[in-house]
């Protein structure tokens, strides 16, 4: 079992593949991480994963979640943390099967006790309609770099035994910086 | 009296539907599935694309049976190029099968049915009171994953199926990790076994025609001829000459029916008529526990589902454990102007394909005709015998649960209708 598992969870279209692009990102980031953080650590995308990201949960004692949402009270350019109570809460199914999305799936690990010694997920703010093209929208791309850089910071900080992560529930906007509580 | 009883939209089944039902003096006067998934139009996005595009495209056809998809068609397109396959490729089709049954069976048993009979509203309260059980059926279903990401690349979509064979073969670390997960799993499937056959489903006996695929040596998944349990024998090529589709006014889905008849598709049918092919401990299995097939009562459908998800993981650990690396993994493939039929069995019951290709295989026309469109006259006529027999007196509430039991026991896959549940009772 890895200390950390990051999975970047989307699909082909659009901003819903903001996951994989983080990932992406990610990986060329981490050739530059000494050899003995880097192996400790997995990093892959899903593709819609369903169910099985309860099995994807029990690969890592702290696993990260990264996708697209919609969460009201948000807007496209701000993200958001949460820990799998927000979760929950916040990402309900929307395009998914059977309705096992990613809230789904975290409450069913829950109830199963299946759920990693520490969750957390990382959610990036896009539009409703999602077109059925395979790029990102020109807001999200410039974004990109920014969202990921969060995420590898807390990488580093999980890996180094750093605690002290980005208090959860909360959101902040990626041109700004400011943060705020979502309500 | 008037009556209306709206179930607004089926739960635990993938796509949307409605049902209409008219109860007039007390007899029920109409009865409409009514499925509103847009129609896809798969058949014309084909016409002009080359066959080396097809496996890859009717893959997005259905999210849950992509590998059900990739598989007829490529049979359809071999046959319509005369082109055979090796015994490798045939081998492993039959292991991308397994991987297929084993991930849509798991989910259906487990998170979509079991809670109707074990009386919980949802998977999620069910696993208060189940949780081994539901974590059982996790792994069959993970296992199920990885057969076809070892085939396909992925489980989503997969890629690595072509007309000829694979892209890829799998290495043979990757193989006997998989067959030590298939050995540890035959303990997972007798229990889920023994688990289903002490649990009451309730009696819905019905007289049904049950058509399947036939092979005269193993339990068919890729290969065969289509048969029924009134007697039909027939090459796949003859298919249309026997079923006919038709369109219904109110439900964007084709109904489909065997010489003027409803007819039943998907693993209750298989088990019925291919009991025999099972290997030894899983009759063995089944005859201590005193369950017989063939069996006319629906609800054993998932009985049969958890008897294929034994035997998929029986077939895998066959051939994981003689897995050698191929020479070529995919044959070559001369494309030649023709017709081509594949006759294949999805999780929920024969897929049939035919392609008319030009000489350069560029696709002329297709015809594909999933297992859910097959049901669909099957699923009514079930409704009106079921509501018959409970009783059509009985509150909206017990009407409408009942209805969302019966066809969610199908496990329709409503968004692969090619060519759920708002439900309204009018009483007069």
């Amino acid at each position: 079992m890895k200390d950390l598992a990051v999975f970047g969870i989307g699909s082909p279209f659009g901003d819903d593949r903001i996951g994989w692009e983080v990932i992406a990102s990610l990986e060329e980031e981490f050739s530059t991480l000494p050899d003995a953080l880097k192996k400790r650590c997995l990093l892959q995308t899903c593709d819609r994963p369903g169910l099985q990201l309860i099995n994807l949960l029990q690969q890592a004692k702290t696993v990260i979640l990264v996708d697209a949402v919609n969460i009201p009270g948000t807007s496209m350019g701000e993200c958001v943390c949460l820990d799998e109570t927000g979760i929950v809460k916040w990402c309900q199914a929307g395009y998914s099967s059977h309705h096992w999305g990613l809230a789904e799936a975290v409450q069913m690990a829950k109830a199963l006790h299946l759920l990693p010694e520490r969750l957390l997920f990382y959610g990036f703010t896009i539009d409703n309609n999602i077109p059925f093209d395979f790029a990102l929208s020109r807001l999200t791309a410039d974004l990109l770099k920014k969202f990921a850089a969060i995420i590898l910071s807390t990488i580093i900080c999980v890996l180094e035994g750093e605690m002290n992560l980005q208090p959860l529930g909360t959101k902040w906007n990626l041109y700004d910086n400011d943060q705020d509580t979502i309500s | 009296m008037n009556k209306i009883i709206k179930v607004p939209i089926l739960t635990r089944v993938e796509g949307e539907g409605a049902l209409n039902i008219e109860i007039k003096d007390n007899q029920l006067t109409q009865l409409e599935l009514k499925i509103f998934e847009p129609p896809r139009l798969f058949e014309k996005f084909l016409e002009g694309r080359s066959y080396e595009e097809i496996v890859d495209i009717v893959a997005r056809i259905c999210g849950i049976c992509p590998v059900a998809y990739q598989m007829s068609a490529a049979h359809a397109l071999e046959n319509c190029f005369a082109t055979g396959i090796t015994p490798w490729v045939r081998e492993m089709r039959r292991l991308f099968y397994c991987g297929e049954w084993l991930e849509s069976h798991n989910l259906h048993i487990h998170f979509l049915a079991l809670p109707d009979f074990l009386g919980f509203q949802s998977a999620l309260e069910m696993a208060q009171k189940y949780p081994e059980e539901l974590k059982r059926g996790l792994r069959l279903q993970g296992f199920g994953n990885a057969l076809v990401r070892l085939l396909g690349g992925r489980s989503v979509n997969p890629v690595g199926a072509c007309v000829g064979g694979f892209y890829k073969a799998p290495g043979q670390s990757a193989v006997h990790e998989l067959l030590q997960q298939a050995e540890a799993l035959l303990l997972d499937c007798q229990s889920l076994l023994e688990w289903l056959a002490r649990l009451d489903y309730g009696n819905n006996t019905q007289d049904f025609t049950a058509v399947c695929l036939s092979h005269p040596e193993e339990y068919p998944m890729n290969e065969g001829r289509i048969i029924s349990s009134a007697g039909l024998n027939i090459p796949i090529s003859a298919f249309m000459q026997y079923f006919q589709e038709h369109q219904v006014p109110y439900s964007t889905a084709l109904h489909c029916l065997l010489q003027g008849q409803p007819y039943l598709v998907g693993p209750l049918a298989r088990v019925n008529l291919n009991f025999h092919h099972f290997p030894t401990e899983i009759r063995q299995q089944m005859a201590e526990l005193g369950l017989q097939f063939p069996s006319t009562n629906m609800f054993h459908s998932i009985i049969a589902r958890a008897l294929e998800v034994y035997y998929a993981v029986c077939e895998a650990r066959r051939i994981l454990k003689a897995y050698t690396l191929p020479a070529k993994t995919r044959v070559e493939v001369e494309p030649a102007a023709g017709v081509g039929f594949g006759c294949t069995e999805a999780p929920r019951g024969l897929l049939w394909h035919q392609f008319n290709t030009d000489a350069n295989g560029t696709i002329i026309n297709t015809r594909i005709i999933p297992p859910t469109s097959q049901n669909q006259a099957r699923i009514e006529e079930d409704l009106r015998q079921s509501l018959h027999r409970l009783g059509l007196a009985n509150e909206d509430s017990i009407l409408r649960n009942t209805c969302e039991r019966i066809i969610r026991n199908y496990d329709p896959c409503i968004s692969c209708s090619t060519h759920f549940l708002q439900m309204t009772v009018v009483r007069r």
